[in-house]
C-alpha cells in the first residue's frame, strides 16, 4: 500500500493508532492520526509523509493536517508552558510572601545501618525566621542540627512511609524554639520527598502558660475566696457558681439550665418581707440594663428547709468590646451577724433608754419621798444621798456584770464597806435581773440605814447576819434572803411607817413576794422567799460557785452565827 | 392656787413600785382617789374592770406583758386613760390607741395636769410651781 519495501515503524504505529489495517487510506488514517496528539503520532505522521508515492493534494491535505496538528500542539504547549509559569510565579510569590516557614526536604538514600537524614532542597525567606536557622540549602538535618534530639527524622519518614501529613507542636532544642508544624509527603515521582511549613510558637505557648496560671489563680480565688460568686450570661442562665454560693443558698442550681435564671436560690426576699421572683431580682436588673449596677443592695434567701440569710449582693455587667453586655458577675456576702449584732445593739439601746428612764423615775421617786415628812432639810438630805447612794451603787453591781445582772453579794458588799465584823454574810454566786437588782440594793440600803441608826448596828457589840442561797430545781427553785440581827437595842416596832419601811415591805413585795418582817425581842429578822425564776438574770442567775471576798465584810461561805 | 379633783378615781398601772410613787403621790396631791397601783397585767385588767373610775394611768410595758387588753376594756367602759412610758414608740402602738395622749417618764407633773383637765374638762390656772 504505501510503496514498496516493509511498513516503518512510524507506520505501524500509525496504523496502530489509527486502528486501522493496512489498507486504509493514508488520509483517513492521518486524519484519525490528527485528533491523538502525541509525540509518537507526530513522527508516525511523519513517517507517513516519508513515504512518497503520496498524491500532490494527498501531500497538500496531509501537510496541511501535520501543521495543524503541529500548531494546535505548539499552542498548547505553549498555554502549558505559560500555565506553568504563572505557577511557578504563584507559587514562588507564596513562598517568599508568607510569614510561616516552608521547606521541602528529600530523604537521602544512606545504606543500610546509617541513620535515617533528610536534605533541604529549598527554604522560603520565612524559614530562618520561624527557625532561627539560616543556609539551609543542601545541609541535611543532621549535618545542621548535630545536637539536635533524635525523633524528626523519624517523623518525616513515616510521613513518606504512610503518605498521611501529620501536625504537630515540638521543641526545636538546640534554638529553644516551639514550633508548630504541618508536613505532608510532596507526590512527585521520587517519593522520597516531604515538604514542612511550620510556624515558632514560642511567645504563643509563653503566653498560654501566663494565661493558665491567671485562669489557675482566679478559678483557686474563685473557689476558696469566702465571698459567693456567680455569673449568668446574657439571657441570664447560669454559668458558675462556686462553694460559697452554694452554701449561701443551701442548693446547687444545674449549670446552664434554662429554667434557672438570675438566681441560684430557692427564694427571694426583700428585706421587708416582700417576695421577690428572680426575673425581677437584682442580677436581673443588671442584666437587663435596668439598673448598671448593684452596690450594697440587700436581700433575703430562704432555702428549702425554710431557714434564711440576710446578703449584701454586689453585681457587675460584663461587656464585650462593642460594650454589649454580655452578662453579670455576683458578688454577695451574708450579713446575717451583721444585722443581729445591729438588732442586738437596737435592743441594747432600748433597753438602756428604758433603764435610764427609769432610774430617773425612781430617784424623783425617792427625792420626793425623803424631802417630805418632818425630817429638817439637813437630815433629809443626808437621807437623800445616801439613798441615791445606794441606787448609784447597784448600777455598779450591774456594770460589773455588764448589765447582764448583779451579783448579790457584791450590792451587800458596796453597802457595807467598812463596817468589819459586825457583819457576817454568806451565799452562793446569784446575779438578780437588773430592776430587781435596784430595789434589792435600796432594801440592802434601808436595811443597814436602821440597823445603823435603831438596830444591831448602833452598838458595839449587835451584829447582822446576812445569808442568801439558791435552791432547788428548774421550776421549783428558790431564791433565799434572810436578815437577822442580834445583840442591839430593845426592838420596838415603828410606829410610823416612812419610806424607808415602804421598801422594804412594798417595793420588795412587788419583785420578791412580801417578806417576812419580825421584830423579834432578839433583833430585826427580814426574810425573802421568792422564786429563782423570777428575780434571777437571764443568763442564768446562780452558779454555785461560792464567792471568797478579800473585803472588810466576811463574806464566809453558808455561815450563819 | 391648789387644784382639786376631789373624788376623782384614778387607776395606775405601773410595774416599778418605787416610780409608780411619784405618779401616786401626784395624783392624791391633787385630790385624786388612786386605784392600785397594780404592777402586774392579770390584777391590772381585775381593776379595769370592776372599779369604778374617772380615768387611768397606764405604764406601757407591764413586766414583760404590753398594756392593750386593759385599755381596751377601758375604751369600752368609756374611761380615759393616758400612757405614761419609758420610751413610747407610736410604731409599737395598735392602731385605735394612736390618739391617746402619750407622757414619758420619768413624770412632769405638769403635763399629766394639763391632761387630766382636758380629760375631765376642768379649767385650771397654772400659776407657778407646785412641788410635792
Amino acid at each position: 500500500m504505501y510503496g514498496s519495501g516493509a511498513p516503518t515503524v512510524g507506520v505501524l504505529l500509525l496504523c496502530d493508532l489509527a486502528g486501522a489495517g493496512e489498507r486504509t487510506p493514508l488520509r483517513v488514517m492521518i486524519q484519525v492520526a490528527g485528533t491523538v496528539q502525541s509525540p509518537e503520532n507526530m513522527l508516525a505522521m511523519n513517517e507517513a509523509l516519508m513515504l512518497g508515492s503520496l498524491r500532490q493534494h494527498e501531500l497538500t491535505e496531509a501537510a496541511e493536517l501535520l501543521n495543524v496538528q503541529l500548531q494546535r500542539e505548539i499552542s498548547e504547549r505553549k498555554q502549558v508552558e505559560a500555565a506553568l509559569r504563572e505557577s511557578e510565579v504563584r507559587y514562588r510569590s507564596l513562598f517568599n510572601s508568607i510569614d510561616e516557614g516552608f521547606c521541602v526536604i528529600e530523604k537521602v538514600e544512606g545504606g543500610v545501618g546509617e541513620a535515617l537524614d533528610f536534605r533541604y532542597l529549598e527554604a522560603n525567606p520565612a524559614f530562618a525566621t520561624q527557625s532561627g536557622m539560616s543556609d539551609m540549602v543542601g545541609k541535611t538535618i543532621r549535618q545542621a542540627l548535630p545536637d539536635e534530639p533524635e525523633g524528626w527524622c523519624f517523623l518525616y519518614d513515616t510521613i513518606l512511609s504512610t503518605g498521611k501529613p501529620i501536625r504537630f507542636e515540638r521543641e526545636l532544642v538546640s534554638h529553644g524554639r516551639m514550633l508548630e508544624l504541618y508536613a505532608f509527603k510532596v507526590e512527585d515521582e521520587t517519593h522520597r520527598r516531604v515538604a514542612v511549613i511550620f510556624k515558632d510558637i514560642t511567645e504563643r505557648k509563653r503566653i498560654e502558660a501566663v494565661l493558665h496560671e491567671s485562669e489557675e489563680r482566679f478559678h483557686t480565688l474563685f473557689e476558696l475566696g469566702p465571698v459567693a460568686v456567680y455569673y449568668c450570661d446574657a439571657s441570664g442562665v447560669i454559668q458558675n457558681f462556686n462553694r460559697r454560693a452554694a452554701e449561701l443558698w443551701g442548693r446547687e442550681p444545674a449549670l446552664g439550665n434554662t429554667d434557672e435564671r438570675f438566681c441560684g436560690s430557692y427564694k427571694l426576699f426583700r428585706p421587708d418581707g416582700s417576695f421577690v421572683p428572680h426575673e425581677q431580682c437584682p442580677m436581673a436588673e443588671v442584666i437587663s440594663g435596668k439598673i448598671p449596677e448593684a452596690n450594697g443592695t440587700e436581700v433575703l434567701i430562704e432555702r428549702h428547709d425554710g431557714s434564711q440569710v440576710s446578703v449584701v449582693v454586689k453585681i457587675r455587667p460584663l461587656k464585650n468590646e462593642r460594650g454589649e453586655i454580655t452578662g453579670a458577675i455576683n458578688c454577695f456576702y451574708d450579713i446575717t451577724e451583721r444585722k443581729e449584732a445591729e438588732q442586738r445593739q437596737h435592743f441594747l439601746m432600748n433597753e438602756l433608754a428604758h433603764r435610764s428612764k427609769n432610774l430617773l423615775a425612781v430617784v424623783a421617786s425617792i427625792a420626793s419621798r425623803s424631802l417630805s415628812g418632818t425630817r429638817s432639810l439637813a437630815e433629809a438630805r443626808e437621807v437623800l444621798t445616801h439613798r441615791i447612794q445606794a441606787l448609784a451603787r447597784s448600777q455598779s453591781a450591774l456594770m460589773m456584770e455588764g448589765f447582764e445582772g448583779a451579783s448579790v453579794a457584791e450590792i451587800i458588799r458596796l453597802e457595807f464597806e467598812g463596817f468589819s465584823d459586825q457583819v457576817k454574810a454568806g451565799g452562793p454566786e446569784v446575779l438578780l435581773n437588773s430592776r430587781v437588782a435596784q430595789t434589792f440594793a435600796l432594801v440592802v440600803h434601808e436595811l443597814a440605814t436602821n440597823a445603823t441608826k435603831y438596830g444591831a448596828l448602833s452598838l458595839p457589840e449587835g451584829h447582822v447576819a446576812i445569808h442568801w442561797s439558791a435552791e432547788g430545781t428548774r421550776a421549783e427553785a428558790r431564791f433565799k434572803f434572810q436578815w437577822k440581827e442580834r445583840n442591839g437595842p430593845p426592838v420596838v416596832p415603828p410606829a410610823r411607817k416612812g419610806f424607808g419601811h415602804m421598801v422594804i415591805e412594798r417595793a420588795a413585795a412587788q419583785d420578791f413576794g412580801l417578806p417576812k418582817i419580825s421584830f423579834a425581842s432578839e433583833g430585826l429578822n427580814y426574810e425573802i422567799d421568792a422564786p429563782l425564776s423570777a428575780v434571777a438574770a437571764a443568763g442564768g442567775g446562780s452558779s454555785l460557785r461560792e464567792t471568797t471576798g478579800t473585803t472588810k465584810v466576811d463574806i464566809v461561805p453558808n455561815t450563819i452565827t | 392656787m391648789l387644784v382639786t379633783f376631789a373624788g376623782r378615781r384614778v387607776l395606775v398601772v405601773e410595774d416599778d413600785f418605787l416610780v409608780s410613787l411619784t405618779t401616786v403621790d401626784f395624783l392624791e396631791s391633787v385630790g385624786c382617789e388612786v386605784v392600785g397601783p397594780a404592777a402586774r397585767l392579770a390584777a391590772a385588767f381585775e381593776l379595769a374592770q370592776s372599779e369604778s373610775l374617772d380615768a387611768a394611768v397606764l405604764d406601757i410595758n407591764i413586766a414583760g406583758d404590753m398594756v392593750w387588753p386593759v385599755a381596751e376594756v377601758l375604751r369600752r367602759r368609756g374611761v380615759p386613760f393616758i400612757f405614761l412610758s419609758a420610751h413610747p414608740r407610736l410604731s409599737e402602738i395598735p392602731i385605735p390607741f394612736a390618739a391617746v395622749p402619750r407622757l414619758e417618764k420619768p413624770l412632769e407633773q405638769d403635763r399629766l395636769l394639763r391632761q387630766l383637765s382636758a380629760i375631765w374638762d376642768v379649767h385650771i390656772p397654772i400659776s407657778g410651781r407646785q412641788i410635792f
